[in-house]
């Protein structure tokens, strides 16, 4: 009897053990991705500095929850990886908002329901930039280098394209790996090709 | 006997498993420091801001209530209502406006010029988006998503983790049907208050 009290306890122990270690860790990644994503958007607004008479406008959005991979790439409707080409003047429209197009060269399609063709170029309509004496920066909008390799989650905006969660839909590939940021992983480093499975994945789940 | 002794020990141990997996529990969530609020460095030059609605067909009461829960947040700050105009990009109106921004996933966005004092800021709610008033499922409820935009009006900033912040007015993600940032926490509570 006493014998069958220690296996009992025993094993309310282990499994206790492991639910709170369970508990722990979710809560800690958790925490860690939030850190994460705070991070990588105060590096990526990180203010150059101003010129003498320039006006600084600063732009906020409030972007649609759940900002994972799932949601980005089936928001999308255009899944791509490929090169920056081109990074046009600043312009803005009757809002007073300030874009400037990104002009990507497509490698590889993921997601396809424009029916883009496979060699031509793509716009990307992106906030921010400089124009007549104003500096714009939207502090959630992606950032694009030229001749970046990126991997890209892009919407069909009235006449070109455009982020899906501006900066969550942007990753830069670099020496063969993805690398951004989603809700689910805070900061994301992954391997190009885990990455391009995982949205194939999930673009064949729908 | 023996069993008795090991029966003992397990209980202990029993414990003793216990408290440790809260102590990992409460080291691992407070390894990192946080914000509690994130204050953009500026401010406007009296504790008031006059606003103007260009959001014809909305009740003016889905942006006055928001401006209410920040004028009682217990700071001398005061949001005022001023009247009506037409949006206009650097008008010198801070104005509220609703239109489709069809280039872009935002709900909502704020602009303005920082610097050492705000003196103007403009909220455009992106009407590509479903908008609702009493927390429909599938609307972005307008209070909601004004209260977050005043708070920007403070320039408070946008605070994106989910452990810590999820229930924050300040939260920078917003759900359909959402209405929890129509309620100050009270790290918001404290934003405004340091600010003002």
């Amino acid at each position: 009897m006493e014998k069958e009290k220690v296996y009992i306890l025993g094993g309310v122990g282990v499994l206790i053990l492991g639910g709170v270690l369970f508990f722990a860790g979710k809560l800690y990644v958790m925490q860690r991705n939030g850190q994460e994503i705070q991070a990588y958007m105060q590096e990526n607004v990180a203010p150059a500095p101003v010129p003498e008479g320039y006006l600084v406008t600063e732009m906020q959005a409030s972007l649609p929850a759940e900002a994972t991979t799932k949601n980005i790439a089936n928001t999308a409707n255009l899944i791509v990886r490929g090169k920056v080409t081109t990074i046009g003047e600043a312009y803005s429209d009757q809002l007073g908002f300030v874009y400037h197009n990104v002009i990507i060269q497509p490698e590889k399609f993921y997601k396809n329901t424009t029916q883009v063709q496979q060699n031509a170029d793509i716009t990307v309509k992106v906030f921010g930039g400089t124009k007549d004496k104003e500096i714009f920066r939207a502090l959630d909008a992606p950032r694009f280098a030229q001749n970046e390799q990126v991997f890209v989650f892009l919407g069909k905006g009235e006449k070109d394209y455009y982020v899906t969660y501006e900066i969550f839909g942007k990753l830069t590939i670099k020496d063969n790996k993805v690398e951004g940021i989603n809700q689910e992983q805070g900061r994301v480093s992954e391997k190009l090709s885990d990455y391009e499975k995982k949205v194939v994945e999930i673009i064949g789940q729908k | 006997m023996g069993t008795h002794f090991l029966y003992n020990s397990m209980k202990h141990r029993l414990r003793w498993i216990i408290g440790s997996g809260f102590a990992i529990v409460l080291v691992m969530t407070t390894i990192a420091p946080v914000y509690a609020y994130k204050y953009e460095k500026q401010k406007w030059p009296t504790n008031s801001a006059g606003f103007y609605l260009d959001i014809a067909g909305w009740d003016p009461a889905l942006i006055q209530g928001p401006a209410s829960t920040w004028n009682n947040a217990g700071s001398p700050f005061r949001f005022k209502l001023k009247g009506h105009n037409v949006y206009k990009p650097n008008d010198g109106y801070s104005t509220i406006g609703r239109y489709t921004l069809t280039d872009t996933d935002a709900i909502a966005v704020t602009k303005g010029q920082p610097g050492s004092t705000v003196t103007e800021i403009d909220t455009i709610f992106n009407m590509k988006y479903g908008w609702g008033c009493c927390a429909e499922s599938d609307l972005y409820d307008v209070r909601n998503v004004m209260t977050h935009e005043f708070g920007h009006w403070l320039v408070l900033g946008d605070l994106y983790n989910i452990f810590t912040d999820i229930n924050k007015t300040m939260y920078g993600l917003i759900g359909k049907g959402e209405t929890k940032k129509r309620s100050l926490h009270q790290d918001d509570i404290n934003g405004i208050n340091y600010i003002y």
